[in-house]
């Protein structure tokens, strides 16, 4: 609400005074924008090194310049296009399923109309995602082993003749990793949406339900329209964090026999930075990573801009 | 409005960042000038150490593997008379490459550092070491008179005339020549379905199969119902290219020379070795090696040893048994593995192992930050030597072990102890855990033995030793591109070696292979091949 007293002088105030009269607010922003910078900002000093050729030895700024050769190296890597398929297709399967995925279980447990059964779904769907992927992989890998409970079934109810290597056949890793993340985090995925459609409106399903629209129609056209902003954010959110979400899974489903399916971008940083001690060239693939995921959010947001006539940031 | 905070937000951060970097320089410029004097002056034929005793001092010791752990100083027999007779303390910090190279890059070393030679970082000693020449002139002349084994201190010694580390375990020409050393592979059949099967050869192609299957029909489960697997071999580790026993290990049975007149030999495309991946191919489709073998990693493969799974099982590391033979043992007595002759090439010539390398296996360092040079300096002396040797050994005279016509015997009880209860063993007595300068051949030729459970397996391999000195540290440098090159090539190659046990039939097998040899070149594999010989060049005429 503004005063008509101050809308009426012309001078903006000055800018101490903005501060004081904002302080409770300002008292709140910058301790985060402190450790923004402390912790997000100064870092990125460090990513000169992907232009050095840096070892433990070295200081960052003493290192020498190397220029572009650690990028050149790694998209002259034979393993570059093995990497960038996996990663690319792996996430791309992963938003295909889990996005709607989760958008269609948020519309399902929102009709729910039994309290009880309700959170008990809720909560069944959430546990997995509480679980870490050393835990969550485990299971996995037990159940799909030779031996493990799926091959038992499938043998005893005679549907195979011959346990299915499913961890060791590279072509299965990516229905395996999409499939158990699909699992893991669809329930929690839910929460924004189930969250968003409290905020809707009860009038407008009454008034809809008076004009005879049926159940589809009101989710149709009442419960998706009304949950459109948090599904742009979602959407910019997933895309932009497409490339950098499965390193957990990846370590962890791993084997020797899948490797060619399995290895991501940041699997390959980490093996090549942390394991190799290759740190000025893990940096630069790391680089690489992040401006792609930096193009890919801009291109989304732009995108999502026509879905929902406002921007979302 | 925004935006310009936004900006002066951005530039304090550079700023700080800048002035930052002067910080991360803390690399101490100690360097050999700089010493603190001698405390007394070093005589070349008297250890310092004996004389240093009115000196205590308190050393911190980074070891670069996570289990190594030792129970706190003084508190089994060797850290207790070490401590006696030196007046020190030593306390032992175990750690891995994330812990070191945090260390390396704030520079905060503790005294000494000992890691595995094939570390980058040990190529650049010169930054974080004092060099152990000057130490010794400068307090403990003895350490290269006497203590240090002049070939080793000759291969170690850099361009610059510096000698910035010494190893572990490290054998020369003459530790090969009086036979003291011992070789690390064997391949080992579960003794009673080998005799129950009639002790077939199995160094054959065909015979290798047959056996395998008779042993299959002969004893189709073990005692806890599992099936039997009738053959497999060390793990695989395809993300770090180990090839378990199925690359130089089966190599070294099939006796394919590691250079051919000065060069560099290409192993892997020896048509021995193809017949027998064709062979181990064979028994993969027949069921004789399982799925598990490509899936496993070590610690459940050494777990089905102690289970009796295995029928015949080809390894690379045989002192790495010892604990799961003595479990398999406890469990069913009958069930022992005993060591028989493997393959072999088609003209049935005998196996021809590595029994030790002159660079050893890890490198120790006394670091710059060191308070206590000298002290540093009279400890490596200390366990690099003769008398250390026997005391990291052996134990203490009379107490642990006796000498027998020149060899020490250790005592009933301690030997009892030794092979029941190898835990206890070395928290209580701590014998072979200090081996971060051993002299390895020394104490072999001095009475060592290997515990009973594998003594078998370690004489089979006794007599097939020969030196390959020439070929140590021959790949490029780590932490090149070149380095890379190889690493991924290892990869791949572990890989190929499991699709060609895998493929259907012998020329798809062959094709694969042949592929692999080929593609290796997408990886800079001749500029690999060309810097292994220069390599090897160096060393015949170092080792000259």
């Amino acid at each position: 609400m503004e005063d008509s007293s101050t809308t009426h002088k012309n001078k903006k105030p000055s800018f101490f005074r903005r501060f004081k009269d904002q302080a409770f607010y300002q008292a709140m922003i910058w301790p985060s924008v402190i450790l923004m910078i402390l912790f997000n900002f100064i870092p990125m000093y460090g990513l000169i090194i992907a232009f050095k050729n840096y070892t433990v030895l070295d200081t960052i700024g003493g290192a020498p310049w190397v220029g572009f050769e650690y990028f050149q190296e790694f998209f002259k890597d034979p393993l570059f296009w093995t990497v960038m398929k996996n990663t690319f297709g792996i996430a791309f399967f992963k938003m295909l399923i889990g996005f709607p995925g989760a958008i269609m279980l948020a519309v399902l447990i929102n009709e729910v109309a039994n309290v009880h059964f309700k959170k008990f779904v809720q909560t069944i769907s959430y546990l997995p995602h509480f679980l870490s992927w050393v835990i969550l992989g485990g299971m996995v890998i037990m159940w799909l082993s030779d031996t493990g409970f799926l091959n038992s079934l499938l043998m005893d109810l005679k549907v195979i003749s011959k346990p299915i290597e499913f961890m060791a056949d590279p072509n299965k890793y990516w229905a395996i990793a999409v499939l158990s993340d699909f699992w893991k985090e669809v329930g929690w995925g839910t929460i924004l949406y189930l969250a968003s459609m409290t905020a809707i409106d009860p009038s407008l399903y009454e008034a809809a339900k008076i004009d005879g629209a049926t159940k589809w129609q009101q989710i149709i056209h009442i419960t998706i329209p009304g949950i459109r902003q948090m599904i742009a954010l979602n959407l910019i959110l997933s895309i932009g964090g497409l490339l950098g979400s499965n390193l957990d899974q990846t370590l962890v489903l791993q084997n020797s026999l899948n490797y060619a399916s399995s290895e991501v971008l940041n699997s390959y940083v980490f093996k090549m930075g942390i394991k190799q001690g290759n740190f000025s060239y893990a940096t630069a693939v790391g680089i690489f990573v992040s401006v792609v995921s930096l193009i890919l959010i801009v291109l989304s947001r732009w995108g999502t801009r026509k879905i929902s006539d406002k921007s979302v940031f | 409005m925004k935006m310009k905070k936004v900006l002066v937000a951005l530039a304090a951060g550079l700023v700080c960042a800048m002035t930052l970097t002067a910080c991360g320089n803390s690399n101490s410029s100690s360097n050999a000038d700089s010493l603190p004097k001698a405390r007394f002056t070093p005589n070349k034929k008297v250890p310092s150490w004996q004389k240093d005793t009115k000196h205590s001092a308190s050393l911190t010791w980074y070891v670069n593997f996570d289990w190594y752990k030792r129970a706190g100083w003084g508190k089994d027999t060797v850290s207790a008379q070490i401590k006696k007779d030196m007046n020190i303390d030593v306390k032992f910090v175990a750690g891995n490459d994330d812990k070191l190279n945090t260390m390396m890059a704030s520079g905060k070393l503790p005294d000494l550092v000992t890691f595995d030679r094939q570390l980058a970082v040990a190529q650049n000693a010169k930054k974080f070491a004092l060099p152990l020449n000057t130490l010794s002139k400068k307090y403990d002349p003895y350490f290269l008179a006497t203590a240090a084994k002049p070939q080793t201190v000759k291969w170690y010694t850099q361009p610059d005339g510096n000698l910035y580390t010494y190893p572990s375990f490290s054998t020369n020409e003459d530790d090969y020549k009086a036979g003291n050393v011992v070789a690390d592979q064997v391949f080992i059949v579960r003794k009673d379905i080998y005799e129950k099967i009639g002790k077939p050869n199995m160094s054959t192609p065909e015979g290798f199969l047959k056996a395998l299957q008779e042993a299959k029909k002969a004893v189709p489960k073990t005692d806890n119902g599992t099936a039997l697997v009738p053959f497999a071999s060390t793990a695989l580790d395809i993300q770090n290219g180990g090839d378990g026993a199925l690359g130089g290990t089966l190599q070294d049975f099939l006796r394919i020379p590691v250079t051919k007149d000065g060069k560099w030999y290409d192993r892997d495309a020896d048509p021995e070795y193809l017949t027998w991946l064709d062979t181990f191919r064979q028994a993969y489709s027949e069921g004789l090696i399982t799925n598990a073998q490509f899936a496993d990693n070590d610690n459940t493969m050494k777990e089905k040893m102690t289970q009796g799974t295995y029928f015949a099982y080809l390894h690379s590391n045989t002192k790495g048994l010892n604990e799961f033979m003595a479990d398999n043992n406890r469990r069913n007595p009958k069930q022992t593995y005993i060591a028989v002759d493997g393959p072999k090439n088609s003209k049935g010539q005998e196996p021809q192992f590595t029994g030790g390398s002159i660079s050893g296996w890890t490198n120790t360092f006394i670091t710059k930050n060191t308070k206590e040079p000298q002290k540093a300096m009279e400890l490596l002396t200390y366990m690099a030597s003769k008398y250390g040797t026997m005391v990291t050994t052996f134990g203490v005279k009379d107490k642990t072990y006796t000498m027998k016509d020149g060899q020490a015997v250790l005592t009933p009880d301690v030997e009892a102890l030794r092979n029941k209860d190898a835990a206890t063993y070395d928290k209580k007595q701590g014998m072979g855990s200090y081996w971060e300068v051993a002299d390895d051949p020394y104490a072999i030729s001095m009475g060592e033995k290997p515990a009973t459970t594998i003594s078998q397996m370690v004489e089979w391999a006794s007599n097939k030793v020969a030196p390959r000195f020439e070929v140590e540290n021959i790949d490029p440098t780590p932490g090149t591109a070149l380095a890379r090159n190889l690493t991924a090539i290892n990869t791949d190659r572990v890989q190929t070696l499991v699709k060609v046990i895998k493929a259907g039939s012998k020329s798809e097998a062959d094709k694969i292979w042949k592929d692999f040899l080929a593609r290796r070149k997408n990886n800079n594999w001749d500029e690999i091949v060309k810097t292994r010989n220069e390599q090897v060049a160096k060393n015949i005429k170092k080792l000259k």
